[in-house]
């Protein structure tokens, strides 16, 4: 189990990729996160399963920074996450890819230039090689020919995917994905998954996936864990947690949508 | 009552915080250059052809009123030269502010308000940019630079208008309404000054802009909201800082 609540024995820091500490976080005097810990062995897929309002998407957004804790470690590949110091957290952070629930596309550009925008940004790399690269991307989403789009041209799906290729433009070691199948139809949400279970399987990326959808998630994910009141109440894989004491985790392993 | 001022206040401080931030951010490195030439072009695009009609439109109705008072005292001659200080010594730069304001202003804050309740400014974030210094510093320089090209516009246009409404309505040429309109201006206290201070009106609208749009929430109603409350707060701060360069100016080149 490389995720849990309560402190755990001791794995080699080389293999965790992602580790919380003892992190607490209260918005408006509610507490979102209660003294929570949690460990993501590097090239797992761990899937944070929760009705909604438990602190999962908190917990990504404290995970690559966007949301400092009040209390407690955030460590992405062995480096503590501080806040004010803004050059190490641009380094973290490029080694982590962020797909919102919402794709968060920025949409006065096309999602070629989406794509292109973090390459721009961080590489030295030439105008033919960025294209090469968009394009390398875009095929691995199936969009390959919707660069020339703006975001507001694409369905639910498409952005969902376009969202994913800008997140996978610098190659990153963390992969961080909030509700990859909400407001999608079956076949779409399937779709996404599928990409997912291939992304898996073609690099060594560690992803952390907040989902409703047990059902789709299985077919990727390595751990669950399920939050309750701002803390993992269990964790394990999916076989280990069908079978809990806990009527929440029994109904969320079971597929119910919350 | 209490409440109320408090909350003024507070608000007044956090836009006072949250401009000083942008002033020592826009000496830090990395510069964004590029964006700020964007965000100039951007501005530009959306006011220009505004400011322009606007400025032709004004020096024309200038013409028209200063014709009828100066006519009451046989005062014709003077038409050129009360057109000219009336637009280069202070109504330019104002009516620029407040068209920037609507225009520019309004854009901004409902463009970053947009940004920031669609997860367009974390995502920026996540992928390692200073979304403060790409969005807002960017947005407060090109709001700095561009509104004292823009007063030289409206100015210029303003000129233009009343120059064609002199010469339909008197006989005068346009080589003298030049002459008559430029011939007695001050340099320092009539144009320079002036036009400068319109850097301080680009800092206020941009900062105040950025402020509401940055800081914005509960989705498309806090769009709609910052984008009126920009075009509100920051047209009433300029009018009221104008009254205070407009009495410095007088004080250090008085006549």
């Amino acid at each position: 189990m490389t995720a849990m609540n309560e402190a755990q024995p001791e794995a080699s820091r080389q293999s965790i990729a992602i580790e919380l500490e003892h992190v607490s976080k209260s918005f408006q005097g509610r507490a979102v996160l209660k003294d929570f810990s949690v460990k993501v062995a590097t090239g797992k897929t761990f899937c944070l399963l929760g009705r909604s309002g438990t602190g999962k998407s908190v917990t990504l957004k404290v995970m690559v920074g966007l949301i400092q804790p009040d209390d407690g470690k955030v460590m992405i590949q062995g480096k503590e996450i501080d806040h004010r110091d803004h050059k190490l957290l641009g380094e973290v952070r490029k080694q982590i890819g962020f797909l919102f629930q919402n794709a968060a596309l920025f949409d006065s550009i096309s999602v070629s230039e989406n794509v292109a925008f973090p390459l721009r940004r961080h590489t030295k790399k030439s105008e033919a090689e960025i294209r090469s690269i968009v394009q390398e991307k875009l095929k691995e989403v199936e969009l390959e020919k919707e660069g020339a789009k703006m975001p507001s041209e694409l369905s639910g799906g498409m952005l969902k995917r376009a969202g994913l290729a800008r997140a996978l433009a610098l190659d990153p070691r963390i992969l961080l994905i909030d509700e990859p199948s909400s407001g999608l139809d079956r076949i779409t949400a399937k779709e996404i998954y599928d990409l997912l279970l291939r992304l898996k399987k073609n690099s060594n990326v560690t992803s952390v996936v907040v989902t409703h959808d047990v059902t789709g998630a299985r077919k990727f994910a390595d751990e669950f864990a399920v939050l309750d009141q701002g803390q993992i109440v269990a964790c394990g894989a999916h076989d280990e947690l069908t079978g809990s004491d806990n009527a929440l985790v029994r109904e969320l392993i079971a597929g119910s949508e919350t | 009552m209490r409440h109320r001022l408090n909350a003024f206040f507070g608000f007044v401080g956090e836009i006072g915080i949250f401009g000083l931030r942008a002033i020592r951010d826009a000496f830090r490195p990395p510069f964004e250059f590029g964006e700020i030439l964007n965000q100039v072009v951007e501005i530009g695009w959306r006011t220009g052809p505004l400011v322009l009609i606007s400025g032709f439109a004004f020096g024309v109705v200038i013409a028209l009123v200063t014709l009828a008072s100066m006519m009451t005292f046989g005062a014709q001659a003077m038409i050129p030269e009360a057109i000219s200080l009336g637009l280069f010594k202070d109504t330019g730069a104002l009516i620029t502010a407040l068209l920037v304001s609507g225009r520019a202003g309004a854009g901004i804050g409902a463009q970053l308000a947009g940004m920031r309740v669609t997860e367009q400014i974390d995502a920026l974030e996540t992928l390692g940019v200073d979304s403060f210094k790409y969005l807002v510093v960017t947005r407060i320089a090109a709001c700095v630079i561009a509104i004292p090209i823009l007063t030289t516009l409206f100015n210029f246009a303003g000129m233009a208008g009343g120059l064609i409404s002199d010469l339909m309505s008197l006989h005068i040429t346009a080589r003298l309404f030049i002459a008559e309109a430029f011939g007695s201006m001050a340099m320092m206290s009539d144009y320079v000054l002036p036009t400068a201070k319109t850097v301080v009106f680009g800092f206020i609208i941009g900062t105040i802009s950025c402020y509401l749009g940055y800081t914005a929430s509960q989705g498309a109603a806090g769009v709609g909201r910052a984008s009126t409350r920009s075009v509100v707060f920051s047209s009433v701060l300029v009018i009221l800082v104008d009254a205070v360069l407009v009495r410095t100016i007088m004080i250090w080149y008085p006549g």
